[in-house]
């Protein structure tokens, strides 16, 4: 397993989409903020920030870079070096979603350092409540960071595995946002898809709502990769 | 010998159609076994079947013995259909990719890109190799680790003459220098003769028959060519001698199949009966005659 891994850790960091995605999240979240920032002058700097590093949780950028990354052995025809080297489905499968949460790591990492070097030159008011938050993003990064991994593995091609991890993923969100609104239901339902669990962190997180986070994104992942287990179990690979 | 690879009773359907039907086969340490049968026989599958590509409905494969590929994955090396290459990266990046999932020394890169001829390809990448040059490099991937056994699916496709004589060499090299055990699938039955040493003929997903190279040679020999005047009356002459079904003939030429032994009594008989013999000689089917033979066209 631990060469399977290092082979995938090659292949994403030497992946020329990795660093278009990167460089584009840092444009977007980081440069052009601050140069608007130079322009209008903010006192809450910190909230500005956090705000920006926030918006990395754009998972467009992650999406790309990941299903770039799990397609390209289908692409490229390797998988079936892999397989036939004695390599099981599930521990492809496996060091495919290790690799991508390593490099997602390294993004949100960069992209932090990155806020950080160009908006917190007055010092940081880090609370409870902020690690928290960021505690509950990067849970939510883990479960939905395998979900793309699973989709785009089974799709195994990029057009269809970036179509159904963007669009099908971003209009069930909007479903379920609509179904609250037509229900009237006291508790935002989209809160509680794969991709949206910080919003069950309240204004004020509080450490019961980051357990709630952690525990809905495990069950999410078990469930995740038990079926995926079982529709690759008998895939042919090509 | 010890059993490489073992395969019983396979049955592999697609949708309504049975591709393989209950294919068996066996290959012995140190065979060059050559997989022959037409396009869409079920060559391909059966490999794929092999190296759990994809699943059968029903059967065994066990390699090595009684061991299954997961627990032998790294001493077996293949190359099926297109070669599994990263395309942007050069030749020798991709083998020393593969040499780190496969456990094996990435610094024997160079020499196994000498070994398959890729040696001067520099920092070309392997997207701008032309179609033999990525099958090179598909043999040299399926090298890596040193494998005992090798399973080749049309090695030789989009090779020039001199590069399907270096793959040839190579393979009989490696066999005989390593000891290492092939089973080669080609459509290009002239040059699989050259090399192998037992075959397997599929046939619409059966397999018809395995036999030694020797025994098939043996098998080839065994025709008698007649050429004579009247060819009916030749015939019947002959029936007395040889078994009516060894007879055939075409024009004037009467062949007896599997009885060269009897040419002096069956050209006493002939010129007896007054049947003029212009020539009478032994010779053998070509590989490619026997294979059509044999699955009937």
């Amino acid at each position: 397993m631990s060469r399977l891994l290092k082979v995938y850790l090659r292949n994403i960091f030497k992946q020329k989409g990795y660093y278009v995605c990167t460089g584009i999240s840092l444009l977007i979240g980081v440069i052009i903020p601050f140069i608007i920032s130079l322009f209008i002058k903010s006192t809450d700097t910190i909230t500005l920030a956090s705000r920006i590093v926030d918006s990395f949780k754009v998972d467009i950028i992650i999406v790309i870079f990941v299903t770039l990354f799990v397609c390209s052995d289908f692409t490229d025809g390797t998988a079936k070096n892999f397989i036939a080297r004695g390599y099981s489905r599930r521990q492809i499968l496996y060091g495919k979603y290790l690799a991508s949460l390593i490099a997602v790591g390294v993004y949100f990492l960069g992209c932090l350092a990155f806020t950080l070097a160009f908006f917190a030159k007055d010092g940081l008011n880090f609370t409870i409540s902020d690690l928290y938050m960021i505690l509950a993003a990067i849970a939510t990064a883990v479960a939905s960071t395998g979900l793309y991994v699973i989709v785009a593995n089974t799709a195994e091609k990029v057009s269809t595995g970036i179509a159904v991890n963007i669009i099908m993923f971003s209009f069930f969100s909007l479903l379920l946002e609509g179904l609250t609104t037509l229900l009237k239901l006291n508790i935002n339902l989209s809160n509680y898809w794969i991709t949206g669990l910080t919003g069950l962190m309240g204004e004020k997180a509080v450490l019961v709502d980051l357990f709630k986070v952690i525990g809905i994104a495990a069950v999410y992942l078990v469930l995740l990769f038990e079926i995926s287990n079982f529709i690759i179990k008998k895939k042919e690979v090509k | 010998m010890a059993d490489m690879l073992v395969a019983r009773d396979i049955v592999k359907i697609y949708g309504k159609r049975t591709v393989l039907k209950k294919v068996n086969m066996n290959i012995q340490k140190g065979d060059i076994y050559g997989f022959i049968g037409k396009n869409g026989a079920g060559k391909t599958t059966f490999m794929r079947v092999i190296l759990s590509l994809t699943y059968p409905q029903s059967g065994d494969v066990k390699l090595f013995g009684d061991k299954t590929l997961q627990e032998v994955g790294l001493k077996v090396g293949s190359l099926i259909e297109a070669p599994g290459i990263y395309k942007n990266l050069t030749g020798e990046e991709n083998l020393r990719r593969f040499s780190i999932l496969y456990g094996a020394d990435p610094d024997k890169a160079p020499e196994l890109l000498k070994l398959v001829g890729l040696n001067n390809t520099g920092k070309k990448k392997v997207k701008d190799y032309s179609l033999g040059m990525r099958q090179r490099l598909g043999i040299a991937i399926a090298l890596i680790g040193d494998p005992e056994l090798l399973l080749l699916d049309e090695p030789i496709n989009g090779l020039d003459p001199e590069g399907i004589k270096e793959i040839r060499d190579l393979i009989l090299k490696l066999n005989e220098e390593k000891g290492i055990t092939f089973l080669i699938s080609s459509h290009l039955l002239d040059e699989l003769g050259k090399v192998v040493t037992k075959y397997g003929i599929i046939n619409d997903g059966e397999m018809l028959e395995e036999i030694d190279a020797e025994e098939l040679r043996e098998k080839c020999k065994q025709k008698l060519t007649i050429e004579v005047d009247d060819l009916a009356k030749a015939m019947s002459i002959a029936a007395k001698i040889v078994k009516e079904e060894n007879l055939s003939g075409n024009k004037h030429i009467m062949t007896v199949e599997g009885e060269v032994s009897k040419a002096a009594e069956l050209n006493t008989a002939l010129v007896k009966g007054g049947v003029a013999v212009k020539a009478i000689y032994p010779n053998s089917d070509t590989l490619e005659e026997y294979f059509m033979k044999r699955i009937g066209e």
